[in-house]
């Protein structure tokens, strides 16, 4: 496999999930069993790749995760400029949504201002980054078919 | 294609598609008044985007003087930016007392707020609902209960683990037997409350 179908696939199940968690979000709780079924997806790409060099790992990943990068960056710049930083905050929101149901899942807890699913939505980039290059590399994992 | 899909990974790509599909004919096939209704919020904003508007609108502190004298628990605030794409107003708040606002807002979630940030905006509408004070505490309280809760732009009216600035007001008066949507729509548009038979106007001001 290539390395641009590779990221090509990630970004296909990734809108694919888009669309079917956010519709799923109409007839809760499905929305959560979605996002599981996402998960194991996304680990079962990650596993394709156990073979592949570490560079060539993360730069799958950094390509998968570079929306979320990007946006990370704009709102932490905090630029004003035709409400960048808010926006960049709701197409977060947005780019993420086949996570959403998991942060909708926390507790309504307040610390310095935001809620906690503020700073983890902001982590996403770097918690599914990291989810993805563990199950790359990890040796087996039960119950997970090399697909490759 | 066929080397692209192949070796059994097709399962990976498709089943998201699969699934969106259905869930979009289930929920079409059970809102045919919806798509029917030329109202509807969504194509409102279809209209808007051809017109090149979206979001919120021009953001911007626009020191809106309305007086804020007067207010009850339970009211409602609507406020505005040019250039909204989904109707007049673009964000709306419920008055909790003292100075205080409950709203939901992207970042803060639903979270209360000092009444005076509506200064900012361009068009400010206060309405009051026609309820007993009894029924406005209930939802005030309602409200009061999900600060923290989480903010999605696109949250439909089911399920509590969603919230946008609309669907918590229309929540909160909904349980206490007030539906200011009775067209049963998707999401519910900060207009729909100025429109509503439910609520009168208090003072709105424009700069």
């Amino acid at each position: 496999m290539h390395i641009l179908t590779a990221i090509l696939r990630l970004y296909l199940i990734h809108i694919g999930a888009f669309l079917a968690v956010g519709l799923s979000t109409y007839y809760p709780p499905w929305d959560i069993l979605l996002v599981f079924i996402y998960l194991l997806i996304i680990g079962l790409e990650a596993r394709t790749l156990k073979m592949w060099s570490p560079g060539s790992r993360w730069k799958i990943i950094l390509a998968w995760q570079g929306p979320g990068i990007l946006l990370l960056g704009l709102i932490v710049s905090n630029i004003t400029v035709w409400d960048l930083s808010n926006y960049a905050f709701f197409i977060m929101l947005f780019w993420y949504t086949p996570l959403m149901p998991l942060l909708s899942l926390l507790p309504g807890i307040i610390w310095r201002g935001w809620p906690l699913y503020y700073y983890l939505l902001l982590a996403l980039p770097f918690i599914m980054a990291g989810y993805h290059y563990f199950l790359s590399i990890a040796p087996h994992v039960p119950g997970i078919r090399n697909l490759k | 294609m066929k080397r692209f899909l192949g070796n059994g990974k097709n399962f990976n790509l498709l089943i998201f598609p699969f699934l969106a599909l259905a869930f979009f004919i289930l929920i079409a096939l059970s809102n045919q008044h919806v798509f029917r209704n030329d109202k509807a919020v969504m194509y409102t904003y279809i209209k808007s985007a051809r017109q090149g508007r979206i979001g919120y609108g021009f953001n911007s502190y626009y020191g809106n003087d309305i007086s804020f004298a007067g207010l009850e628990p339970g009211d409602l605030i609507l406020g505005a930016y040019p250039g909204c794409a989904y109707g007049r107003f673009s964000h709306a708040g419920i008055y909790l007392g003292k100075g205080k606002i409950m709203e939901s807002y992207g970042d803060l979630g639903v979270n209360v707020q000092s009444i005076s940030h509506y200064r900012e905006y361009s068009e400010v509408c206060l309405l009051r609902v026609k309820a007993d004070p009894a029924v406005k505490k209930r939802a005030v309280d309602y409200v009061s209960k999900r600060q923290g809760a989480m903010f999605y732009p696109l949250a439909f009216k089911n399920g509590e683990r969603y919230w946008n600035c609309t669907k918590i007001m229309w929540k909160a008066y909904f349980e206490q037997g007030l539906d200011f949507d009775p067209e049963n729509d998707f999401w519910v548009a900060p207009d729909l409350f100025y429109k509503s038979h439910l609520v009168e106007v208090i003072r709105e001001k424009r700069v």
